[in-house]
């Protein structure tokens, strides 16, 4: 005699949790189950492509020696030490299908420039080795290579890839005494990005010498709404130093004679006394203190008409949904010094960890990851992403693809092919760099903000203490 | 006498993993950091070890950066115990004063908030209210026709209004540890005064203050070493800057051992500096104000 079960209030609400519980549940694994490189990617017909070029680069590789099984590097781990960048955007959701294909799983872990710096150092240094990979770039390169830190890429690197297919200076950048030690994923030089929009409607000139540059400042600096330019201001080697440097070359002053250090010349003296003016008087307030990324968020909210900086920030400031300048910028190649054109150049890659990957199969695995990572067929995918300007191949460069990716900015293609045929890393090649850069930085931080006000005196100093670390080692 | 012998054993005997423990994670880490302040390890240069007897300390004398960092250091410390501690006394007094029950321990709970903020988020969100641009500080000056201010940007302004975060997340914890003391001062003597004619000022110098002197002591020592190492605050809103400024000794040996130089030795010296220094005056405010 079985009463019919009435439904009573705590029954519903129980059943009722349940049903929106499962429904969570299979959602999420929906979500997850599909692999987010195939479904972020919108354009139609790209999917099919993501997954035969991944297919072909991998399968296409000998490392895979036939005598094991398809995956012969089951059970790697790598950790990238990286930095945030729209290159790992569009690269991180690839990688579980690396996984399925070699069996090496990827996980990257970001910090910030200068933390990212540190904790390579340290890393590497002490010999910790918690990351396979490291992200490199012209100011660390020197010093762990040089201390044997990083291992020689050439040895390990898949023929197939064609190393020799990227630009040379950003190769250059990741080479220490002629021995390769990264594959470089994103170079360049910087150049004048400037205010089409305010240029255009008072018909003022676009500057290309230096003291074009000061007038233009001056004449677009309208506060608290509008300044003229924006700087590098932050100490740092690889900070103030960076763009410091490139004006100072404008000037025709340089770090090294060979390895005696002349950044106190007449030519850097004056170059200095510029950059001062352009940052104390036509900056925007805090601009003295400035990185690199607050210089940008400042230009991509509409208060600042012009800035020097690399090629690839057009990724950020034509972006609509970062910046409200976007599709108002111009370009123009780097203002013209009493030394005729110059341009820095710099290169960030990737490189194998020596302490990182202490056995045979891990330096093959981590150079099998960076080769597939910066391969053409990447690089042709990554130009149909947001990330489209981190590329460094030559083939990449010269293609099609390239040009229809970069979309209407003649301007901007045409001085980045002006610059890259007078760009040179400015930055000093030696170990002891990042010392000596942290102490000039930190004096023209001082000359900055004021803290100083003899140029030569200060530079002076910065000379003898550079004189001091290098007669040191 | 065997009932000692055997206690005296026993108190070994309980003391014992406390002693190897303090050997292993404080005895021996600072032998090492002497040892190595000895040598002139580079971590750039893995292989080379030479002894080099005091010449890292003597470097350290001339060293224009090491110097102005011992005094940014100090007066940072001094600046932050002074501010904070009267702010956090008159802040514990008002409270304790004027206000009773719900109000008085909603006002306390609110007064813990800052506090629990982790400090490197603390120093990320002081550094977005003070931007010139985008802050909430400089928008609210525009309002009334000031600024924009670049709090911190100008070498003048960036040391206080570091200074001035410190102070903000630990004054109300200074004042609830104060609050606390003084919910165990009786009340009599105090009322007793005032009928005999003391002033507010008085009645607080002479029956308030001694109650809470030793509570006091404990904070400013705790507070001044606590300040010491602000290297989380400082790095996340200037990075030292700008230029030195804010460059205490923490930041400065971090700097030369580990994230531009690798000079690994010398660091080490000026961490041993600033450890003899601690100790002197740490001993020298325990004589002062516990003669016992």
């Amino acid at each position: 005699m079985s009463e019919p079960k009435r439904v009573g209030r705590r029954t519903f609400l129980n059943y009722a949790i349940a049903v929106v519980a499962t429904g969570v549940i299979v959602g999420a694994a929906t979500y997850f189950a599909v692999p987010k490189g195939v479904t972020t990617v919108t354009a139609p017909g790209t999917t099919t492509t993501i997954e035969r070029t991944v297919t072909t680069t991998i399968t296409g590789t000998p490392t895979t020696s036939p005598t094991t099984s398809t995956k012969p590097y089951e059970g790697v781990k790598l950790n990238v030490c990286a930095q945030p960048f729209p290159f790992y955007e569009a690269m991180e959701p690839l990688l579980p299908k690396f996984k399925e294909m070699t069996g090496i799983d990827v996980s990257i872990i970001y910090y910030p420039e200068e933390d990212r710096r540190a904790k390579i150092m340290m890393d590497a240094s002490t010999g910790t080795g918690a990351f396979q990979v490291y992200h490199t770039d012209e100011a660390i390169t020197p010093g762990l290579a040089d201390a044997g830190l990083l291992v020689p890429l050439k040895d390990y690197y898949p023929p197939e890839y064609d190393i020799d297919d990227f630009v040379k200076a950003y190769i250059g950048v990741e080479s220490w005494k002629g021995v390769v030690y990264g594959c470089p994923f994103r170079g360049g030089t910087d150049m004048l990005y400037y205010r089409k929009d305010l240029f255009e409607a008072e018909k003022y000139p676009v500057p290309d010498t230096m003291d074009e540059l000061r007038e233009a400042a001056k004449h677009f600096t309208r506060p608290p709404d509008l300044y003229g330019i924006a700087l590098r201001g932050k100490r740092g080697f690889g900070m103030n130093c960076w763009l410091w440097q490139e004006y100072a070359a404008a000037f025709g002053g340089k770090y090294f004679e060979d390895t005696t250090p002349v950044f106190n010349s007449p030519e850097c003296v004056e170059a200095t006394k510029f950059y001062i003016e352009l940052i104390q008087k036509y900056s925007p307030p805090g601009g003295t203190t400035y990185t690199w990324s607050e210089m940008l968020d400042s230009f991509m909210a509409g208060k600042v008409a012009m800035l020097t900086c690399d090629w690839d920030f057009l990724l950020y400031v034509e972006d609509p949904k970062k910046s409200v300048v976007a599709g108002k910028v111009g370009y123009a190649p780097f203002p013209r010094g009493p030394a005729g054109r110059v341009g820095n150049c710099g290169a960030h890659g990737l490189s194998i960890s020596a302490p990182g990957c202490r056995t045979e199969k891990e330096r093959k695995a981590a150079a099998l990851f960076i080769a597939w990572i910066t391969s053409k067929e990447m690089e042709k995918y990554r130009l149909t992403t947001p990330a489209y300007l981190q590329i460094a191949r030559k083939s990449t460069i010269e293609s099609p693809e390239f040009l229809k990716a970069v979309g209407p900015h003649p301007d901007w293609v045409k001085a980045l092919t002006e610059m890259l045929e007078v760009a040179s890393p400015k930055m000093p090649r030696m170990s002891q760099w990042p010392q000596i850069g942290d102490y000039l930085g930190a004096v023209l931080e001082e000359l900055f903000t004021g803290q100083r006000t003899d140029v030569k005196a200060s530079l002076d100093e910065a000379v003898d203490y550079a004189r001091k670390v290098l007669a040191g080692k | 006498m065997t009932a000692k012998k055997s206690e005296l054993k026993y108190t070994l005997f309980f003391l014992l993993p406390s002693i190897i423990i303090l050997l292993f994670l404080s005895v021996y880490p600072t032998l090492e950091a002497i040892d190595l302040s000895l040598h002139n390890r580079n971590l750039l240069f893995p292989w080379r070890n030479d002894f080099v007897g005091a010449d890292n300390f003597i470097r350290l004398l001339s060293d224009r950066r090491f110097l102005n960092s011992l005094k940014v250091s100090f007066t940072y410390s001094a600046a932050n115990v002074i501010l904070s501690i009267s702010i956090g006394v008159v802040l514990a007094l008002f409270t304790h004063e004027y206000l009773k029950g719900k109000l008085k321990s909603l006002l306390s709970f609110c007064y813990l908030l800052p506090f629990v903020i982790p400090r490197v988020s603390t120093g990320f969100m002081w550094r977005l209210m003070y931007n010139p641009l985008i802050g909430i500080y400089n928008y609210f000056l525009r309002l009334i026709g000031i600024g924009p201010i670049d709090f911190l940007g100008s070498p003048n302004l960036a040391f206080f209004s570091v200074v001035i975060v410190d102070v903000w997340q630990w004054c109300f914890f200074i004042a609830v540890l104060l609050m606390a003391s003084m919910e165990l001062i009786p009340r009599e003597p105090a009322e007793a005064a005032s009928l005999d004619g003391a002033s507010r000022l008085q009645v607080f110098r002479y029956i308030i203050f001694p109650f809470l002197k030793p509570s006091l002591v404990l904070i400013i020592y705790f507070r001044f070493i606590e300040s010491l190492r602000s290297f989380d605050i400082i790095y996340n809103m200037t990075r030292g800057g700008p230029g030195t400024t804010l460059e205490i000794l923490d930041l400065y040996a971090y700097t030369i051992g580990i994230s531009t130089g690798q000079e690994i030795s010398y660091a080490a010296s000026m961490s041993l500096i600033m450890l003899f220094i601690t100790i002197v005056v740490m001993s020298m405010v325990s004589k002062r104000w516990f003669p016992e």
